[in-house]
């Protein structure tokens, strides 16, 4: 008996010995004698050896091409594997179209996240989980390693914000304290929140830190409605008097003064600056000039609540109907007829308007017709607020539900969570936050109407809500009024 | 049908429908371009295909004949892998070193069709695997030292928090 490394020796001499052909036919030969589980031996040995890294073999543009049909999270994967596979995956090309499809290109834009300051209120408050984002985690310069593209580290950090509102990582600052009165209007920007109160005065807070920075004095009433508008901050006042302050000196700039009765709501956009007063009258006044344009009469009752687009407004009354204007012109172009009660909230555009009343119902209308093109029913009490997007129509009702509705009408979700009455809701970028009486904000997914996360808070009630990519703001109608400031980053 | 001839980087023959091979628009622009003639005895020379590959590619080719004309990329639009028809399945169960010659060869040839299935088969050889699982599918060595490892483990870590 010869032992194996003769045998091998053997064979090895006399198949160098052959040709190429040859070669080939012995293996062949060879292989038809392997049993079954030696053929799977012999498989799992050939496998690595013609596997083939093509990052060495394709033309970039190809690999990218491939790498192209990958997740986010192959991606990542990818970029684990070696140097070579990490510098083709970590290609911003790739993660700017990632970012695309999540709708997060503003976060590598306008609203990056690295630049954000960092929120830390005064005085440490109940932190439920820290939302912080651990940034030593992306490679920077000086490394050996090349460093982590620009698009990926959006899409990094955008995910992880993402993932704060659905699991409900955030940071409370201590209750803004200070208005003596009920805070009935806020407005932010981002950078600084700016609230009015029934103690006839205008704060304005810093959002990082949560400390108040002025007082705005002068109103002689309640101030009822207001909007920061870069380094101004308009009021609307009971004393039916408008005023122009700066934020950072705090002073009165100006007074707007026509209005027969305290002023309920403004808006000032493109241009425009729109009022509504308790005289049942808009007016448009040129800005930021102050000069009134015009008076629009026509509705009934009292004016509950417009909104601005592009040089229309819509107002919507308690004389049940809404009337479409014309601001460079200032008369009404259509009349909207269909609802049986106020209507309460109203959001449109150049071709349709959606609105929402007391007769527990949300309409859509042709604005090129003026009339209602589809009734949506469901809610079983008045419509307190509404918002859509190019996707869906969201409203919020007495009945303590949030509906999604598609723009032909149809109700895609009834949502159940609120216990108390929905006031106010905000939709962008997919996420729908509503916020309600009975201590609940509750986070949606936008698009499927999906339970993402329930965030308790005091006090009870809840009529104020100011909602951005990273913020969370609230008001309650007590007296005296609290602001309550929540960060999810 | 007319025919025209096609030849290999190894000097294989390959005779041809014109409407089969047109699906090639690099050969749709040198015929057009070149004024060739269908019934031109010359074959086109394919210096870039060996004829192995050749044969696989025109016989792709030969099935998706009759395709409607492929849509554009869209480009911001989530990219489907779960889309290839079955003959292309099969067509495309091939070992990796053939596998990426026909990529190479669906891109020299410029044949969106080909280049978009064979891509996708990578993809799906990648897809929903750990690291270790692709450096074992495509035999590719670990070049990081282990304090580069963690670092690019933290890197991609985001993924993991869910």
């Amino acid at each position: 008996m010869r032992n194996i490394d003769e045998v091998l020796s053997i064979l090895q001499e006399n198949f160098d010995e052959l040709s190429d052909e040859d070669q080939v036919a012995v293996l062949q030969k060879l292989i038809l004698k392997c049993s079954l589980p030696q053929l799977k031996t012999l498989y799992l040995t050939l496998q690595p050896l013609i596997a083939v890294d093509f990052s060495h073999y394709l033309p970039q543009e190809l690999i990218s091409k491939i790498f192209g049909y990958l997740s986010a999270e192959d991606l990542s994967n990818v970029a684990c594997c070696s140097k070579q596979w990490r510098d083709i995956a970590n290609c911003d090309v790739l993660w700017h179209r990632l970012c695309e499809n999540k709708g997060w290109l503003h976060y590598g834009t306008d609203h990056d996240l690295s630049s954000e300051r960092p929120f830390s209120p005064s005085e440490s408050s109940s932190v439920i989980s820290s939302p912080t984002f651990v940034e030593e985690n992306l490679i920077h310069f000086p490394s050996v390693l090349s460093q982590t593209c620009r698009w990926k580290e959006t899409y990094i950090r955008a995910s992880h914000l993402d993932k704060n509102w659905e699991t409900g990582c955030y940071k409370v600052a201590p209750r803004l304290r200070g208005h003596k009165g009920k805070v009935t209007c806020l407005d932010s920007d981002g950078q600084v929140i700016v609230s009015g109160s029934m103690d006839s005065t205008v704060r304005v807070w810093d959002i990082f830190t949560g400390t108040c920075l002025h007082i705005l004095e002068g109103h002689t009433d309640s101030v009822t409605c207001l909007q920061l508008l870069g380094s101004e901050i308009i009021t609307g006042c009971a004393d039916s008097v408008i005023r122009v302050y700066n934020v950072s000196s705090a002073r009165c700039l100006k007074k707007l003064t026509g209005h027969e009765e305290g002023i309920l709501r403004l808006k000032c956009q493109g241009g425009y600056l729109v009022t509504s007063a308790g005289d049942k009258t808009l007016r448009v006044w040129s800005w930021p000039s102050g000069k009134c344009q015009h008076t629009l009469r026509g509705h009934l009752d009292d004016i509950e609540t417009f909104s601005l687009h592009n040089g229309l407004a819509l107002s919507t009354s308690w004389d049940a109907t809404c009337k479409v204007w014309d601001l460079a012109k200032g008369i009404c172009m259509q009349t909207l007829k269909g609802h049986s009660e106020v209507v309460f909230c109203c959001q449109f555009d150049m071709v349709k308007a959606v609105t929402g009343g007391g007769d527990s119902l949300v309409k859509i209308w042709s604005l090129t017709s003026g009339t209602c093109t589809h009734t949506l029913e469901g809610h079983k009490d008045d419509v307190y607020c509404l918002q859509y997007d190019d996707d869906v129509i969201a409203s919020g009702s007495a009945d303590s539900s949030v509906r999604l509705w598609n723009h032909s009408g149809e109700c895609l979700r009834e949502m159940l969570e609120h216990i108390g009455v929905v006031r106010c809701l905000s939709l962008s970028n997919g996420r729908l936050v509503s916020g309600g009486d009975r201590k609940k904000i509750v986070v949606w997914d936008g698009k499927t109407g999906d339970l993402l996360n329930v965030v308790h808070r005091n006090p009870n009630l809840l009529h104020l809500m100011w909602v951005s990519d990273t913020k969370l703001i609230t008001a309650s109608p007590e007296s005296p009024g609290v602001i309550t400031l929540l960060s999810y980053w | 049908m007319p025919n025209i001839k096609l030849q290999s980087s190894d000097g294989e023959v390959f005779d041809v429908d014109v409407d089969v091979a047109k699906q090639s628009i690099t050969i749709k622009t040198m015929l057009e371009d070149l004024g060739m003639d269908e019934d031109d005895d010359e074959a086109i020379p394919l210096p870039n295909v060996n004829s192995a590959i050749l044969g696989k590619v025109l016989e792709w080719c030969q099935f998706h004949k009759d395709d409607p004309p492929p849509p554009e990329d869209e480009e911001n639009r989530e990219k489907r892998t779960d889309d290839l028809c079955g003959f292309d399945i099969d067509f495309l169960k091939v070992d990796q070193g053939t596998l990426f010659e026909l990529i190479l060869a669906a891109n020299y040839l410029d044949i969106k069709g080909l280049l978009d299935a064979s891509c996708k088969t990578v993809a799906n050889m990648i897809k929903g695997k750990t690291p270790e699982e692709i450096r074992k599918t495509f035999n590719i060595k670990n070049d990081f030292t282990p304090a580069e490892e963690e670092q690019v483990r933290k890197e991609n870590s985001w993924c993991e928090e869910k």
